[in-house]
Order: structure tokens, then sequence, then C-alpha cells
């Protein structure tokens, strides 16, 4: 497997030069560059196609969840973007995450966090931290009843969205339903399309929001 | 929980009350009498003698606390915005001394019905048996024992009498429970104001608590970060490690400064006087403000000849702060008690310390000086702080030195 390309994006420089200390002490991740606000961070990624992006919220000029906004417009998806929060309970944190944000962490976490969280969003095949996606959703999203009717989900397709939520990867999905690794992906790749959204973070939060899954 | 025993009891007190009163009432009008007044002013006279020393009583201040105590205590009355104190306006006395006259009036009422339906009682109910046909009951035109069966009503309205009796200090005691809360608590304008301060407090204390969250809590998960770096790339990278605990000491001590700011300004927005908002909201000075404080010195007339020989920018907050509060403090000091025109200070730094001087020429009132406020806070401060005070005091010179011992820390970025 290839080196993992990281993008930094902090306005703190000691914030950067930490990040930069842990992931490039890992021989399978490397720092390509650093931004300090988002308009920086959105011509850095054209420019250093990066993998993951680890991007502060709170930025001046265009913060996160602006540019992290920007980033999932890019043709082909753009990078994976892992937003670095201060605090657990931002406002901000939520609506990164419906930017398309695929997880977050805490400033505070410990190096391993890091490391683990970024090879998570890389792989894109699990959710990071599932408790808390939900949790964020009980307390900043709008929660209605009206279910994922319109998406006409088979069965099957709500039996692994349903898992997703759980945090679980494909693999994992696969052994608790007796699939095929390739069958669970394609139901995956079908509940995206049906629900119309980019990636798993976002199917969760579909869920959540329109009572599919009560928060409960 | 209402208690009728204990309602009984507040309203003996104002039985009390009312017959102390009355007691001086009948000896006044007894005088009047004698000297021959006509009735009207008896009368005139009269009303005013039962009527004035109440009001007057009334309208003292702490009547309002007592009674506030005896409707919570007594008749189980329940102040939500807790016990009211003393009357602090003219519209709080008005209707604390309303409450007292009511209270004594009550007191007046229940000790004239006991006494005159318990005699009627037992007139009653005894008077078919010890009375003969024709006699008057209780001097009564109209009541007469007639004799008989004719009689036997009575010994029960006798009972019925005590039954009113005894049920008028309970229902007396209700209404005046019910009206404490409006007569003796505060009023609407007063809650609404209560109210009013306290979510001002309440929006103050949550800006200070976002700011610390911001801060504190920003630099915080930079320390944690850089720790974590750090310990990471400690053996490939000790340069960076080394840069790290640079960064973790300068943001660490940056926050604990913010911390100290933010919680002084906590502890200061607590206390209730909140209208020098702009006075609380303005930080603590500390040495950078000397310049300032010295020039105030000086034009209030001690002429101070001040030495500092060492870089101060260095020195924790708190330091800095106390030591200004130091200086403070003694430069009041001699201006109050040294009697003279002139005072030298000298601040210097000997290695591990700050060491804080001040003289002055010993002016006429010697003697005076020792002791006193200033020097019992300065030695507080200083004690706070693990440093001594030390005064001495010669033929010509008043001195007080004031050593802080400063951190390790201090020394390397001094």
């Amino acid at each position: 497997m290839s080196e993992i390309r990281v993008l930094v994006v902090d306005d703190e420089p000691l914030v950067r030069s930490g990040l930069r200390a842990i992931v490039d002490s890992e021989p399978d991740l490397s720092i390509v560059g650093e931004a300090d606000d988002g308009a920086a961070a959105v011509s850095a990624v054209r420019r250093l196609r990066p993998d993951v992006v680890l991007m502060d919220v709170r930025m001046p000029r265009v913060d996160g969840i602006a540019a992290t906004r920007l980033l999932a417009e890019l043709d082909g998806g753009g990078p994976a973007v892992l937003v670095v929060t201060t605090f657990e309970n931002d406002d901000y944190v939520y609506d990164a995450l419906r930017a398309g944000a695929r997880g977050f962490l805490l400033k505070r976490s410990t190096a391993d966090d890091f490391v683990r969280a970024i090879r998570t969003v890389h792989r894109s095949d699990s959710l990071l931290f599932p408790g808390a996606v939900r949790n964020l959703v009980g307390s900043h999203g709008t929660v209605g009843t009206a279910g994922l009717g319109y998406a006409r989900l088979t069965e099957r397709e709500e039996e692994v969205l349903r898992l997703v939520a759980r945090g679980m990867s494909n693999a994992e999905i696969a052994g608790e339903l007796f699939l095929g690794v390739e069958t669970v992906k394609t139901h995956v790749r079908n509940v995206l399309a049906k629900l119309g959204v980019r990636d798993r973070v976002q199917a969760v939060i579909a869920a959540y929001e329109s009572g599919f899954i009560p928060l409960s | 929980m209402p208690n009728p025993f204990t309602r009984a009891v507040f309203l003996l007190l104002g039985s009390a009350l009312a017959l102390s009163f009355m007691l001086l009432d009948v000896t006044l009008v007894a005088l009047l009498d004698q000297a021959g007044s006509r009735l009207a002013w008896t009368v005139a006279a009269a009303t005013a003698i039962v009527l004035v020393p109440p009001v007057l009583l009334g309208l003292i201040p702490a009547v309002r606390q007592v009674e506030a105590v005896a409707a919570e205590t007594l008749l189980g009355v329940d102040f939500p915005e807790g016990t009211p104190g003393p009357a602090k306006d003219w519209a709080q006395l008005r209707r604390s001394a309303t409450w007292f006259l009511l209270h004594v009036l009550a007191g007046a009422v229940v000790a004239a019905v006991v006494v005159l339906l318990s005699t009627l009682t037992v007139s009653l109910v005894l008077a078919p048996f010890t009375r003969d046909a024709g006699d008057q009951v209780m001097s009564v035109g109209w009541l007469r024992v007639r004799g008989g069966w004719a009689d036997a009503w009575m010994p029960p309205a006798g009972l019925l009498v005590l039954a009113v009796m005894l049920a008028l200090p309970p229902w007396l005691g209700a209404l005046m429970a019910r009206l404490a809360p409006t007569l003796l608590g505060p009023s609407y304008a007063e809650r609404l104001r209560r109210l009013e301060d306290q979510t001002a407090r309440q929006v103050e204390r949550n800006r200070i608590a976002r700011e610390i969250h911001d801060s504190v809590g920003h630099a915080l998960s930079l320390v944690t970060l850089q720790a974590a770096a750090a310990r990471r790339v400690l053996q490939r990278d000790p340069e960076f490690a080394a840069g790290a605990l640079d960064a973790i000491e300068s943001a660490s001590r940056a926050a604990t400064g913010d911390l100290d700011h933010m919680l002084g300004l906590l502890r200061d927005s607590g206390e209730p006087s909140t209208e020098t908002g702009a006075e609380t909201r303005a930080p603590t000075p500390d040495l950078a403000a000397l310049p300032a404080l010295l020039s105030a010195t000086r034009s209030a007339g001690l002429d101070v000849d001040a030495l500092v020989d060492a870089d101060l920018s260095g020195i924790p907050l708190l330091v800095s702060r106390e030591t200004y509060r130091i200086v403070q403090e003694g430069l009041t000091n001699a201006l109050r008690y040294a009697g003279t025109a002139s005072a030298r200070l000298q601040i210097s730094r000997p290695p591990g310390e700050l060491a804080v001087e001040l003289t002055n020429p010993i002016g006429r009132e010697r003697g005076r000086g020792r002791g006193g406020r200033g020097l019992s806070g300065i030695e507080e401060r200083a004690a706070a702080l693990g440093g001594q005070m030390t005064c001495t005091m010669d033929e010509q010179t008043w001195r007080l030195s004031v050593v802080l011992p400063l951190p390790a820390t201090g020394e390397l970025s001094g």
C-alpha cells in the first residue's frame, strides 16, 4: 500500500508543527504541505493532491467548514477531510460533517488516535467514532420522522446502513450478514447512490436525521 | 407546613404587643379624661394615641426582618427569594409598617375575642344550672334564663361559641400568612430588578466561561498536541522535542495568566456590587502600571523617588500584580502616616527574588506609623507568595522591605 499523503490546515503554527511531527513519524504517512487558512487549503489541495486533509475549523478568512464544502465539490470527490477541533461540543463540527468531512478528531487526542484516524478516513470503509456522530446529530441536527422511504432501500440495504451507522467496516458487515465483502461494497454503494450522498458519514447523518435510525 | 399552633403563637405575639400599646392608651386617655378635656378632643387624642405608636414602631427598618422571620417560622410562610432583610426604601417601610399594624390589630382581635367568647361560653353552658329564672346572662338585656327546658339551647350555643372562638386564630393566621408575601416580600419591581441583575450576572459569567473555554482550552490542546508529538519523536528529533517543550512552557504560562485573570473576574462579578462593572472588567493592574501609580501618588502630594533597576517584564503575572498592590499600599501608608512629603522606592531583582524597598524620612508624627491595615495587608500578600516583609525604623528613616521568591522559570525568561 502506498504512502498516505496528508495536508495540515491550521492557523496556529504550533498545531501544524505538532501534527507534522506525529504524522511524519509513521512510515506509511507523510505530510505533503501545510496551509494556514481555508483558501490556502483549497489551492494546496489542487496543487499537491493529498489523500487526507487535517482541517482546523476556526480560522481567519475562509474557515474549515467553507473549505470542506469547497473540497467536496472538487472533481473526483476531493481528499478525505478530517476535522481537527479543540472542543467536542463545538457547533461547527456538525456543520463540517454535513459539509462533507469524513470525521473529526479532538486536538487533545493521542498521537496514536491521530494516526489511526488518518488511516480510517483514508480507507473510508468505516465510520470514525460512530457514537460521536450520533451524539452530534442529537445535539445539533434536526431529527424528523419521515424515514428514508423516498430512497426505496431494499431490506438488505437497510440492514447494511444500520451496521454502517454502528461503525462497522465492510469486512465486519460481511461477517455479520454472512455475505461476501464485494457484495457488501455493492450494497453500500447502492445505499449512497439512493440517498444521494457521497460517503458513509453523510449516509449515517441522513439515517439519523430522517428518523430511520432512532437516536435513543 | 402550616401549623395552627405556631400560627396561634404568632397571633399571641400580636396580642402581647396590642396589650402593651393598650396599657399606654388607657393611661393616656385616663389622664386626658381627668384633665377634663372635651369628648371630641379626647376621641381625637385617643385615636392618635392608639395609632401613632404602632405605626412609628412599624417604621423601624429592622421590623421588616423581624416580622419576616416570625412569618417564616411561625406562620409557615415561604419567601422564595430568601428571608427579606431590613426595609431599605420608603415603599418597603410603608408595606412593613402596614403589616406590623395588621399584626397588632389581629393580636388585639384575638385577645378580645378569646376573653369575651370564653366567658360567654362558660356563662352559656353553666347558666341553666346555676342561675335562677329571670337572671341575665353576662348582663345582656335580652339574654335571660327562663327556667326549665326553655334554656336547653344554651349549653349547645355555648359550645358553638367555643368552636367559633377556636376557629378564629387559625383562620386569622391563614389570612396573615396569605398577606405576608405581599406586604413583607419583595415587590414586583424589586423582583424584576433582582431578576435583571441575575440575568446580567449570568450573561457575564457565561461570557467569562466562554473566554476560559476558548483561551485556556485552546492553550491546553496545544500543549497536549505538542507534548504528544515531542514524545513521539524524542529519540529521532531531539531538536523538535526541545522546541516543543519551549512552546509548551510559554503556552502554559500564558494560559495560567489568562486563567488567573478570568477567575479574578469571576470572583469580582460574584460580589454583590456589580454596579461598578466597568471597573471590575478592567484587568487587575500589575507592575506594568507602575508609572501610572507613581504619577498618581506624586499628584497626591508625595514626592516619590523611584529606582527600578530590574527588568520587570518576565515576572509571573500573579507576582507582578501582588507586587503592584504591595507598592500601592506602601505608598498609601507613607502618604497617610509618614507626615513627610517624600519617599524612595527601589525595586530590584537579586537572583531568584524580587525585592521592593520603600523608605521615607520620619515626620513629626512618629510612632503612629506602626501597624495599621496597610502593613498587615502587605504582610499577608507577601506571605501568600512565600515571601517576607520586614519593617524597620531608626532615628530618621522608616523602611519597609518586601522580598518575594521568583519561580526558577522566571529567571530563565528574565
